[in-house]
């Protein structure tokens, strides 16, 4: 199985901010769930707008330490949004649970080892 | 050189990457400020000036593309990079970035380890493109400079500074800290005049001045000085410096009448300056006979510094040229021209028979002065106020008649200027009783006197409240109210108004936030902008501050311009509109129908609203007023905006505009202007008497 995050560029940022990446870290595992939990919601009550913009967050924030699972799924989820196409945003809404529960435990793992 | 480190601002909505970004270029060795989304990185970068920008693209609030286009329309002339985040797949999304103004993008995901170099790069691209314009004009300066002096003026702490040579030049040991009256102790006393002049004019908005004059030296007898120099303004249009070169030119000017010729023409017009025509005045009233007529005109361009400031200095210096051309083809032969200072003017009648002539004249006159002037295959109309005061009546010496047709000019000017008023002896009682007025409005805000008033508007189908609008008042101390027609234009001509708007406009956000306290959390609120207000580059920042400053969403504000103003200077006040529309807040069009646009045109504005003028409602029980009104609320619906009437007081007016699904009304039928207590009070009943049927 592919791994759910580029190593390589949370090494480099480590490389470039040293032990402040914990902190960084833990917050986007504090907020994530919350943010997933309003995709959810917004899925829910066919929320198209509120879509777009959650899963444009969840793909920027993910993609940007290194995800590789997340975000084309946010990607899939915002192009939904936009369009108002939400038919299938609760297959993918899945996906993006099971994907960021893996990626919650490999991040874990990685602060516990800084 | 060590340089302070360089102050990044971040504009990003997501905590994760805003955070990271920040460490990232901490890390690197850079000052970084966040903002959480477009209107705090406005707002965060009026108060910071920093020297590079990220932004996201897509944000709440406002987003990247409008913030790009305030922040572009605020700084005006140097260019900060904007570096835009956007995501690699959205191609569109970079064409747009550049469309509004950013420098370049970063690609999401961000590649961390280029981050910084990208920023590096951008800043000293920027810094490069910076000193290579200030080189450019150190070097033109140079070698202007090789045989001059070099002087340099602080107006606001009033200190001369400049080389050895100038202080040659002027006489004067070399010193630091000397101030301007002892820098020029040498000029030849009856020179002064000139100086002061041109002063007093750099101070009215004349960037470019050239002066020569005399200056007196016991080894060398007199030599003759040519000054040339650039005034520097702050963002007020206040003055706070003068920059400029001397050189003798006593050789250059040797011809004794040269010198004069100088001396006395304006050396932008070329036509005589003001010492020539005082003179030329003097000696022409010492001339008359009391039997004969003579007559005084001094007039100027109305709101000449907007004009300016809207052209460009080359453009409207250009455009005085074309005025004093103008005048010496339109005025008669014996007649003399003058420049009396930036934009005003005057002319000496020198003859005439009796008073029906002296109208003739001056309304041919008047008829050639108005026609358009080109520029740039444009065509510029201007206005213009003027006085009149006529020999021997009004006075027989010049200093009595410079006087009395000032005063007359100034009247013109207080009525709103476009018009021209003979001197009247009542105008001398009523520009004192002006001045103690406008003294008076001086201290009115800090002695809260000044009161805002709230003007009921509903619905035009329910008749529930919708809003209010904001009227300022004036609680003069000793003449009770002054009507704002009386004191907006002074307020407005003596620049009070940037004050008093700003206090208008945190008044009503402040009684916006009582109102949506109390339940009545869909009410909005507006404000009138006048004309100075709209033109000072503060107002942008000013809403901005307001708005940071309350819970209360932008749109329920509502700006409110007066349809000529937004007429007169359309291009730029667009670009202006644009800028409050991003940042949320609704736009209306005041007293619409009374200028010339037609609705099509205006569509091209920013608007929200259209405030159909009272005097259309107030016609409305004749067939002409009533096709009026239903056009006017037909093409705004065609074209979305929402009509609000103004002035309605009866229940005939109320079945018309329900009838054309007008949207809001307002008038004395649903309430005057009232105290901010008072409209509570009427809210609560209108609320009572809903609830209680």
């Amino acid at each position: 199985m592919t791994q759910p995050i580029d190593f390589d560029n949370l090494n480099m940022l480590k490389s470039v901010i040293g032990d402040e990446l914990k902190p960084i870290l833990n917050s986007y595992l504090e907020l994530t769930p919350k943010l997933i939990e309003q995709i959810r919601q917004d899925i829910a009550q066919q929320d198209a707008p509120n879509l777009k913009i959650h899963a444009h967050t969840l793909k920027g924030s993910s993609a940007n330490l290194g995800a590789t699972q997340i975000p084309p799924l946010s990607l899939q989820l915002e192009d939904m949004g936009r369009h108002n196409q939400l038919e299938n945003a609760g297959e993918v809404f899945a996906e993006i649970e099971l994907a960021y529960a893996q990626l919650a435990q490999v991040l874990q793992n990685y602060i516990a080892e800084f | 050189m060590t340089k302070s480190r360089a102050l990044i601002l971040i504009i990003e909505d997501d905590v994760t990457t805003r955070t990271t970004l920040a460490k990232v270029l901490q890390k690197s060795g850079f000052n970084v400020i966040e903002a959480v989304n477009g209107r705090d990185g406005l707002n965060q970068f009026i108060k910071h000036q920093p020297l590079l920008v990220l932004m996201d693209a897509m944000m709440p609030e406002m987003d990247g593309y409008e913030t790009i286009t305030a922040i572009r329309h605020y700084e005006r002339e140097r260019a900060v990079p904007i570096l835009m985040l956007t995501a690699l797949e959205d191609l569109s999304s970079i064409d747009r970035a550049f469309e509004v103004g950013a420098t370049d993008f970063v690609t999401k995901p961000i590649n961390w380890s280029l981050l910084s170099q990208r920023v590096r790069y951008a800043i000293r691209s920027s810094q490069i493109e910076d000193d290579l314009r200030r080189s450019q004009a150190q070097l033109n300066y140079a070698q202007k400079l090789a045989k001059l002096g070099y002087w340099e003026w602080d107006a606001i702490h009033d200190q001369v500074s400049g080389s050895d040579s100038a202080f040659r030049l002027f006489n004067i040991p070399k010193q630091d800290g000397i101030n301007l009256d002892n820098f020029i102790a040498n000029v030849l006393p009856q020179d002064l005049a000139i100086i002061q002049q041109t002063i007093a004019e750099a101070s009215r908005g004349q960037s470019h001045i050239g002066v020569s004059f005399r200056v007196q030296n016991p080894q060398r007898g007199l030599s003759h000085i040519e000054c040339i120099g650039e005034v520097q303004y702050d963002e007020n249009g206040q003055m706070t410096h003068i920059i400029g070169s001397v050189q003798d030119i006593s050789r250059l000017h040797k011809a004794e009448s040269m010198i004069d010729y100088q001396a006395n023409h304006d050396n932008l017009t070329d036509i005589a300056n003001r010492s020539f025509f005082t003179e030329e005045l003097s000696q022409h009233c010492i001339n008359l006979k009391p039997s004969q007529q003579s007559a005084v005109i001094i007039f100027d361009v109305d709101r000449f510094k907007a004009i300016n400031d809207n052209l460009g200095q080359q453009d409207g210096d250009s455009l005085l040229v074309s005025l004093a051309q103008r005048l010496k083809r339109i005025t008669r032969e014996g007649d003399f021209i003058a420049r009396l200072g930036s934009d005003e003017f005057a002319v000496i009648v020198r003859q005439f028979q009796d008073s029906k002539e002296l109208n003739l004249l001056i309304s041919r006159f008047i008829q050639d002065l108005k026609k358009p002037f080109i520029i740039h295959e444009q065509e510029l109309f201007i206005t213009y106020s003027m006085g009149i005061a006529s020999y021997p009546e009004d006075g027989t010496t010049a200093e009595q008649l410079l006087r009395d047709a000032n005063i007359a000019r100034g009247q013109a000017k207080q009525h709103g200027g476009n018009q021209f008023l003979f001197y009247r002896a009542e105008m001398n009682a009523e520009a004192k009783h002006q001045l103690m007025l406008e003294n008076d409005l001086r201290r009115a805000l800090e002695n809260g006197e000044i009161e805002v008033y709230y003007q009921p508007q509903v619905d035009g189908h329910t008749l529930q409240p919708v809003g209010a609008e904001a009227l300022v008042r004036w609680n003069h101390p000793k003449m009770g109210i002054v009507s704002p027609v009386v004191f907006v234009p002074l307020a407005e001509s003596t620049g009070l108004i940037v004050d008093i708007g700003r206090f208008v406009l945190m008044q009503a956000i402040k009684q916006l936030e009582i109102w949506h306290s109390m339940e009545f959390n869909t009410l909005r609120v507006g404000v009138n902008l006048s004309a100075r207000q709209f033109t000072q580059s503060n107002l942008i920042a000013d809403v901005q501050e307001v708005l940071t400053q309350t819970k209360i969403p932008a749109r329920y504000l509502d700006l409110e311009i007066t349809e000529s103003f937004a007429m007169s200077n359309a291009e730029q006040n667009i670009n202006i509109l644009k800028s409050l529309k991003a940042m949320g807040v609704s736009i209306s069009i005041d007293d619409f129908g009374t200028g010339y646009s037609s609705l099509a045109y205006l569509h091209s504005f920013p608007i929200d609203t259209i405030k159909i003028d009272r005097s259309f409602i107030a016609n409305l029980q004749t067939k002409e007023g009533q096709a009026i009104a239903r056009t006017i609320i037909a093409m705004a619906d065609g074209l979305s905006l929402e009509v609000v009437a103004e002035g309605v007081e009866d229940e005939s007016q109320i079945a018309f505009l329900q009838e054309k699904n007008c949207d809001i009304l307002q008038g004395f039928k649903f309430g005057k202007p009232m105290r901010a207590q008072q409209f509570i009070d009427y809210l609560t009943q209108s609320k009572f008497a809903k609830d209680t049927p």
